[in-house]
């Protein structure tokens, strides 16, 4: 009795009397062996990606101080123009004088010291714009490169075994992709190997990870509202800075005031009847 | 109103563990008769596991919907009569239209752009903005 | 008029919409997790498995609006179908199938 017992808990397939599905007898150690460790493996690399995102992500770039007040006139003048129903008439028409003139005779723009026939135009050398590719191509590489590996950890090590059976069914096409390393013909898309764990932890892990770094929210959200004024420089070059002042002149000039001010008693009279 | 929905969820976790624990046994059991006996008649999980199980899932639910507090706040200016206390709307999220929203703070006594308005240039702007308005009057009329 | 059609529309706080459909998703999260669990301890197959998930989805929605949300969820939530049903539905479906394909394996 106990040589049979062992010999069927060494995977052998018994074929059920009423022969509809074949009923395979699996190591039950093997599931623990494989299931929690690859479980366990993911949750830490996945949260270790989330503390590393502060070291890979680049740093406060510094811009000398011309470029900041050039770039800083043109932000004035754009949210002027989107937020000036806020303010009343006098104020509005205050502003938007001040912003033309000065926008119009291109007092902030920022000039380099060196002379203009030297300038490159090459946006390859210009080191604003390799910072923010290098930035990009980073972030890019830090989704992609533990996912390999894992893949790469998950079919050398877990190879070649049915693990278990997934409570729902699948079409065949599946079967290629989730029993990789069986090389049966009819075996039901039920049963499947270690990889096929993964695939069902990449998507389903993102409850788990939200659960698991749930201290973290404020700070997150704090941090997205500072660095939005970030910005990467992906133009240098005078002419271009000076056209777009001019044009943002114009839209200042021809644009009409909206005063939130206006017909506020009424509104609130129709808010509280 | 925590420490009641951390021990109920702590309950529910560990009633969900033993009926697993029973249904891992039971099925360790049933594997077994149906191996030695393949014309054994079909059993189903006992009902006692079944309602086990549920109940403690149950009991799970209720304790997270019970972990949510209604939302309170300390008063930051202590006046005159009033003790520290806690002040609170009486919801458990926060409201989401500007209006209802700045509510909490005006209950509160915080402004929220605080951190701008109370920097040391910005105090009594307006009476700065007219002295200074004055005394360029003055230097007009003074130079006619 | 253009001015009052424009004015009148209610701005919103986007921070508090924000905490609120964290706390929301963070709430669906917990109970799918544990439905994929207990289901897998009651090793309900394909049909059966996919309706609890269902049914506990719906059941944590109608509770999470007659309870926290006091009945009214449109002043917590804006589009408050889409927030509620639609927007988290594929990530917790897949947790609860996880957590299915997990404890069906170990328990079986």
């Amino acid at each position: 009795m106990l040589d049979l017992w062992n010999v069927l808990l060494s995977g052998s397939a018994i074929t059920a009397a009423a022969g509809a599905v074949a009923e395979l007898t699996l190591d039950p150690q093997l599931k623990y062996w494989v299931l929690l460790p690859i479980s366990a493996v993911m949750i830490l690399t996945g949260i270790l990606r989330q503390q590393d995102s502060t070291l890979i992500a680049p740093g406060v770039k510094g811009q000398p101080r011309v470029k900041l007040t050039e770039a800083q006139y043109m932000m004035k003048a754009q949210i002027l123009l989107g937020n000036g129903s806020n303010i009343n008439d006098e104020s509005f028409n205050q502003r938007k004088e001040y912003l033309a003139k000065t926008l119009a005779s291109g007092k902030y723009v920022a000039r380099p010291k060196t002379e203009n026939g030297k300038e490159a135009a090459n946006p390859f050398n210009d080191p604003g714009t390799a910072d923010a590719m290098m930035s990009m191509a980073k972030g890019n590489m830090a989704s992609f490169i533990p996912q390999t590996i894992i893949m790469w950890w998950v079919n050398h090590f877990f190879a070649g075994f049915v693990l278990m059976k997934l409570p729902f069914p699948l079409t065949l096409r599946f079967k290629e992709m989730l029993q990789s390393g069986v090389m049966t013909a009819d075996l039901d898309v039920r049963w499947v190997s270690a990889i096929s764990w993964y695939f069902i932890s990449v998507l389903g892990l993102n409850p788990v990870f939200n659960l698991l770094t749930s201290e973290n929210t404020d700070n997150q959200l704090s941090m997205m509202q500072t660095q939005t004024p970030q910005g990467s420089e992906m133009m240098s070059q005078p002419a271009q800075v000076e056209s777009q002042m001019k044009s943002l002149a114009n839209d200042i000039t021809i644009a009409q005031h909206e005063c939130c001010f206006d017909n506020v008693e009424t509104r609130v009279l129709n808010m509280y009847k | 109103m925590t420490f009641i929905s951390k021990t109920i969820q702590y309950i529910s976790i560990i009633v969900i563990l033993h009926s697993g624990f029973s249904s891992y046994e039971f099925h360790q059991t049933y594997k077994q008769l149906s191996i030695n006996d393949i014309s054994s008649e079909t059993l189903t999980l006992p009902k006692d596991i079944k309602y086990e199980a549920i109940a403690g899932f149950i009991l799970f639910i209720i304790s997270v919907f019970i972990s949510f507090e209604k939302i309170q706040y300390f008063s930051l200016r202590r006046q005159e009569g009033h003790s520290i206390e806690t002040l609170s709307q009486g919801h458990y999220l926060k409201f989401i239209s500007l209006n209802k929203a700045t509510d909490s703070d005006n209950m509160m006594n915080s402004d929220p752009t605080g951190d701008v308005s109370y920097t040391p240039n910005m105090i009594h702007l307006h009476e700065k903005r007219k002295q200074m308005s004055d005394w360029l009057q003055k230097q007009q009329e003074a130079i006619k | 008029m253009h001015n009052s059609d424009q004015f009148t529309k209610q701005v919103k706080s986007g921070t508090n919409i924000q905490e609120n459909k964290k706390r929301y998703e963070t709430l669906l999260d917990k109970i799918c997790l544990m439905a994929g669990v207990v289901t897998g301890i009651l090793q309900l197959e394909s049909t059966y498995g996919f309706l609890a998930f269902i049914i506990t989805y719906l059941m944590a929605v109608i509770v999470y609006t007659l309870w926290i949300c006091n009945g009214r969820p449109g002043s917590f939530y804006e589009n408050t179908i889409s927030d509620l049903l639609f927007d988290n539905f594929t990530r917790e479906l897949m947790g609860f199938i996880m957590a299915w394909t997990f404890s069906f394996a170990l328990i079986g």
